[in-house]
């Protein structure tokens, strides 16, 4: 018996544990990053467009090969495929991409990646293919092998890396372009370097464990509230903070029933209350 | 007004009369159209009562009555169930509409080269009724996931052609199933053949069980097409592994329902450490056998992870009409000792000449014993 209790530790909770760390923490960390430079604290680490682009990138790689092995490098790449479109369309209307045009443009291109992920599901074979891709997106981190974290864990880390590195840049963004660029801040160059980094960190994310909502919209507010206002200390707060919540949710999913809940369902659940506990707490602290 | 103005206005009322006309014109030929071509056509049929008298009611899975025309000619199998059950009764060739599953059969396809022509009018969890309707079949089996989805009942109901909810949960229902097809299609007498000779198979294998007795029984998973997928109770792998004397680890355990499948968590697995894995997905028994993540597996310890046989369908696969020969091929994989005196290779092809009346080579046999390469892969038939 004791045999088995290491095999689940190692080769089941473990690498479960670390990439759901790793997954918690850069979804949040890029919520973070965007809420700061969008001003709006209504952003998440998916506004513009990464999580629907993956997802449908997951959903035709499910449709064409029949199978789950190419789902990382479709979810990838369709994810920053999104992003960057939505990034165009930002600049159609001003070279300087205003953060309002890029919310605009990744609104469109979310909506269009939607509709395209529907029409997959339309069009999948109910008995195999549908059962797999709504698995897929509605998230999980079920299935975690070592060979996931090597996968993903690359563009998270590196996207992560870079966030807390250029953090310091998204408090004088977060002022407001006309204000960053009086203080000589390039702010088209350093919008995109962070708009990059928290591409690389969420799409890393989304192709190893789907879509996972709330992480990245909650985490930073629960972090504003502890920390404050200030980037330099909430985005490292927030990394940490959603690697946690992340944790405790998928443990929880997995011990409530035996057939584990969805994180999906179980991040909405327990981060809601979590949230309204924190706002009577703190009355909104450093908002 | 001018001779000029005047002049001009006459023109365009020309010109508005002719077109009015030309518009009238193409909206009669359309309609035309439309009723001429082959899907509309049969829309306007009778109903069924009125273009034949002689009727016969049954009552399907659903608890419904309903009445179907004496002689059955164009089958449309909306479950890839009733496909192999209309084939093994013979009536194959009378098959005219399909889900798009059973095109990808090798072994029914070859036997039954008109399937891969029939029309799939079932995409989307849905019926496209329109291709059904053209395809003009006198009865519809549909299967009971369809028949929940109140939305599609309706349509089918619209269309008039009679249907039939065929579904089971257990050998005995797979039985009445096997049986109603029999009696709608006109093979009576062979579904009550096929449904003596799967009694006969339960017996044997039951008889010489009688010696093993419920604690001693082998602990067995059951992997479905995909390693963690496996069987639930109240559903015919649950019934037939039981009576093969498989203690099967998954049944009455607290799985993970997705659309119509179980599936366990690996940890679940581990925790409930089976003697013995039968995997039904060719590859399948491979990945188990060379993942770290199984490998404290006494089965796998042990080397024992079996590929089931793989014929017309998955052998003990919930949709297989082949439970017969997995009763015999599990109770003999599981006992050996107990079962040296089944001969699997003679029996398979005893039973494809009996029921299908297909004579397999020797070759053959072995390739659906080992499991291996018999269905097409979903590419090809595209």
């Amino acid at each position: 018996m004791p045999d088995q209790y290491t095999s689940i530790v190692w080769e089941i909770r473990m690498p479960r544990a670390i990439l759901g760390a790793l997954v918690g923490g850069a979804l949040a960390i890029s919520g973070a990053a965007f809420q700061g430079i969008f001003r709006n604290p209504l952003v998440s680490s998916g506004i513009l467009g990464v999580s629907s682009g993956a997802g449908f990138g997951a959903a035709l790689a499910i449709l064409l090969f029949n199978s789950t092995s190419y789902t990382y490098v479709f979810a990838f790449f369709f994810g920053g495929l999104a992003v960057l479109a939505s990034y165009l369309i930002g600049r159609v209307y001003s070279s300087t991409t205003p953060a309002i045009m890029l919310v605009l443009g990744g609104v469109i291109v979310s909506s269009v990646f939607s509709a395209l992920i529907s029409f997959a599901k339309y069009v999948a074979d109910p008995y195999n293919q549908l059962p797999t891709i709504v698995y897929w997106l509605m998230g999980s981190l079920a299935t975690a092998r070592y060979h996931d974290i090597a996968v993903g864990g690359i563009p998270m880390a590196v996207g992560i890396s870079g966030l807390i590195a250029i953090r310091w840049r998204v408090n004088v963004l977060s002022m407001g372009d006309k204000e960053a660029r009086s203080l000589g801040i390039d702010t088209v160059v350093n919008k995109g370097i962070i708009i990059a980094c928290a591409t690389l960190a969420t799409a890393g994310a989304v192709c190893v464990s789907g879509i996972i909502g709330w992480v990245g919209l909650v985490m930073p507010h629960i972090g504003r509230m502890l920390v404050g206002n200030d980037n330099k200390v909430l985005i490292p707060a927030s990394l940490s903070l959603g690697a946690c919540f992340l944790i405790f949710v998928d443990n929880l999913g997995r011990l409530i029933t035996g057939s584990e809940i969805p994180l999906g369902i179980l991040t909405a659940l327990v981060g809601g209350p979590f949230f309204v506990y924190l706002l009577k707490k703190t009355k909104g602290g450093g908002w | 007004m001018t001779e000029r103005e005047c002049n001009s206005i006459k023109i365009m009322k020309k010109v508005l009369a002719l077109r009015a006309l030309i518009f009238v014109l193409l909206i009669i030929v359309s309609i035309i159209a439309a009723g001429c071509s082959d899907g509309y056509q049969s829309a306007f049929r009778p109903p069924v009562g009125a273009r034949k008298a002689e009727m016969i009611t049954v009552r399907d899975y659903a608890g419904r009555i309903v009445e179907v025309p004496v002689k059955v000619e164009r089958i449309g199998c909306l479950y890839a169930f009733c496909g192999h059950v209309v084939a093994m009764l013979g009536k194959g060739e009378n098959i005219v509409a399909v889900v798009e599953g059973l095109k990808r059969d090798k072994l029914l396809t070859q036997m039954l080269p008109n399937i891969k022509e029939a029309a799939a009018p079932y995409t989307g969890g849905a019926v496209n009724l329109e291709e059904l309707i053209k395809a003009d079949p006198d009865v519809v089996f549909i299967r009971g996931e369809t028949a929940r989805n109140k939305g599609e009942m309706e349509k089918l109901a619209k269309s008039g052609i009679p249907y039939l909810v065929v579904d089971y949960r257990n050998i005995e229902e797979q039985q009445y199933a096997i049986g109603l097809i029999g009696q709608v299609i006109g093979a009576r007498t062979k579904a009550q053949r096929y449904n003596e000779y799967y009694q006969r198979c339960i017996e044997r294998v039951q008889k010489d069980l009688k010696a093993v007795p419920a604690n001693k029984r082998v602990r067995v998973y059951h992997s479905v097409n995909e390693a963690t997928r496996t069987d639930a109770r109240d559903t015919l792998p649950a019934d037939w592994m039981q009576v093969a004397g498989a203690n099967n680890v998954s049944v009455n355990q607290d799985l993970k329902l997705i659309g119509d499948k179980y599936f366990a968590s690996l940890e679940q697995i581990i925790l409930w450490d089976p003697a013995v894995i039968l995997v039904n997905e060719s590859g399948v028994a491979d990945y188990i056998l060379n993942s770290r993540q199984w490998s404290s597996l006494s089965a796998v310890k042990n080397r024992k992870v079996y590929q089931m046989p793989n014929g017309i369908s998955r052998w003990g696969h919930p949709g297989s009409l082949e439970t017969p020969m997995a009763i015999l091929w599990t109770a003999k994989t599981l006992y050996p000792n107990l079962f040296s005196g089944l001969d699997m290779v003679s029996e398979t092809k005893s039973f494809y000449k009996e029921f299908y009346n297909y004579d397999l080579p020797e070759e053959l046999v072995r390739q659906i014993l080992s499991g291996k390469g018999m269905r097409v892969s979903k590419e090809s038939t595209r």
